[in-house]
């Protein structure tokens, strides 16, 4: 499998966006995520399938969370509260950090207003749940379960970037997992509050 | 629509009932129709999860009450588990009859904080809820009837 030198996240490019228009923030990340990817499609036909299968894989996890961030007070039908804007823009910056080359996760809202994110394979499973000031993960696997809750100040736990790098080693091998992924929480600044 | 009189339904939820949670939201459904734990929370502050007690309430009848008291979202189908899936996973079931005769409660032992997260331990537990429990799509979810699988019956 062809493998990406560099994460895709790095790669600095304005999106072609009309400001003028009421397109919330949210749009624009989406917007200039697409963007990137379609300038590196020609560089990325000349990998695997599956190289262009994870374009859109992370394509559909940043849409995803679009929609999310779109849903009113009450859409589980049971007073769900909206979801918070920090763990949406946690969440970003969580997806940012992913190398290309990672799954996206299947990203679920709470009715409590946080996010799960859930990476699922043979018979492993890694759930972290994003807040706006903390975090909370368990990984099953056959050896059993680890479990971690924190603040969001500290890193990702050693128990899920071990995890992930287990369920995925061809990732593993290419570059650490959420290398640099630092959540602000609710310190960020010039970050992503508002949504459509 | 099948309703019991209020003496014929014991107060006591017993582990043997089966429950039915109706979902409003599809994304609690993944791609492979299996049920995601985010189904069997409450809102922040609260620790009580509706479900229809099948002991009083056949399918149509589900559909409509669960339909009557949904303040938004889109009918997807029912999420269908015993009392004792609830209780083996450390939460219990308490019948709600103020809502309507046939109305029960899951009743978690965590009350969570609006935007934080869940322990990882509770989180755990709603996994087992989720995997223990059965989805049952609605195929005209838009329609008055149930027109999914029945899922009212023992199986």
């Amino acid at each position: 499998m062809l493998m990406i030198p560099f994460a895709i996240n790095q790669v600095d490019i304005q999106a072609p966006v009309n400001l003028a228009s009421p397109v919330c923030e949210y749009e624009v990340v989406t917007q200039s995520w697409r963007h990137r990817s379609e300038l590196l499609l020609p560089w990325l036909s000349r990998g695997s399938v599956s190289t262009l299968e994870q374009a859109n894989d992370r394509t559909a996890a940043y849409s995803q969370l679009v929609e999310i961030s779109r849903l009113k007070p009450n859409w589980d039908g049971y007073e769900a509260d909206p979801i918070d804007a920090v763990c949406i823009a946690n969440v970003q910056r969580l997806l940012d950090s992913l190398p290309f080359t990672a799954p996206s996760p299947d990203i679920t809202p709470n009715p409590n207003g946080t996010l799960t994110l859930d990476w699922e394979i043979d018979d492993q499973a890694v759930s972290l749940e994003i807040g706006a000031t903390r975090f909370s993960s368990f990984w099953e696997s056959s050896t059993g379960t680890k479990m971690q809750e924190a603040t969001l100040d500290a890193s990702i736990p050693n128990f899920v970037v071990m995890a992930l790098d287990s369920m995925f080693p061809d990732l593993a091998q290419t570059q650490p997992l959420f290398e640099g992924f630092a959540l602000g929480a609710r310190k960020t600044s010039g970050f992503v509050t508002t949504f459509c | 629509m099948q309703e019991k009189h209020p003496d014929s339904l014991p107060l006591f939820v017993r582990d043997e009932e089966r429950l039915a949670r109706a979902i409003f939201f599809p994304n609690y459904v993944n791609k492979s129709g299996k049920l995601k734990p985010s189904a069997f929370r409450a809102p922040g502050g609260r620790h009580d999860v509706s479900v229809n007690r099948l002991l009083a309430l056949n399918a149509n009848a589900c559909k409509v009450r669960s339909r009557a008291i949904a303040l938004s979202g889109t009918f997807a189908g029912f999420a269908v588990l015993t009392a004792q899936n609830v209780r083996q996973c450390g939460s219990d079931v308490v019948d709600s009859r103020s809502e309507y005769l046939g109305h029960a409660d899951i009743i978690h032992d965590q009350i969570l904080t609006k935007g934080e997260p869940a322990p990882p331990e509770f989180n755990q537990r709603l996994k087992r809820m989720a995997e223990a429990a059965q989805y049952f799509p609605d195929l005209a979810p838009d329609t008055e009837t149930w027109t999914g699988e029945d899922f009212a019956v023992d199986p």
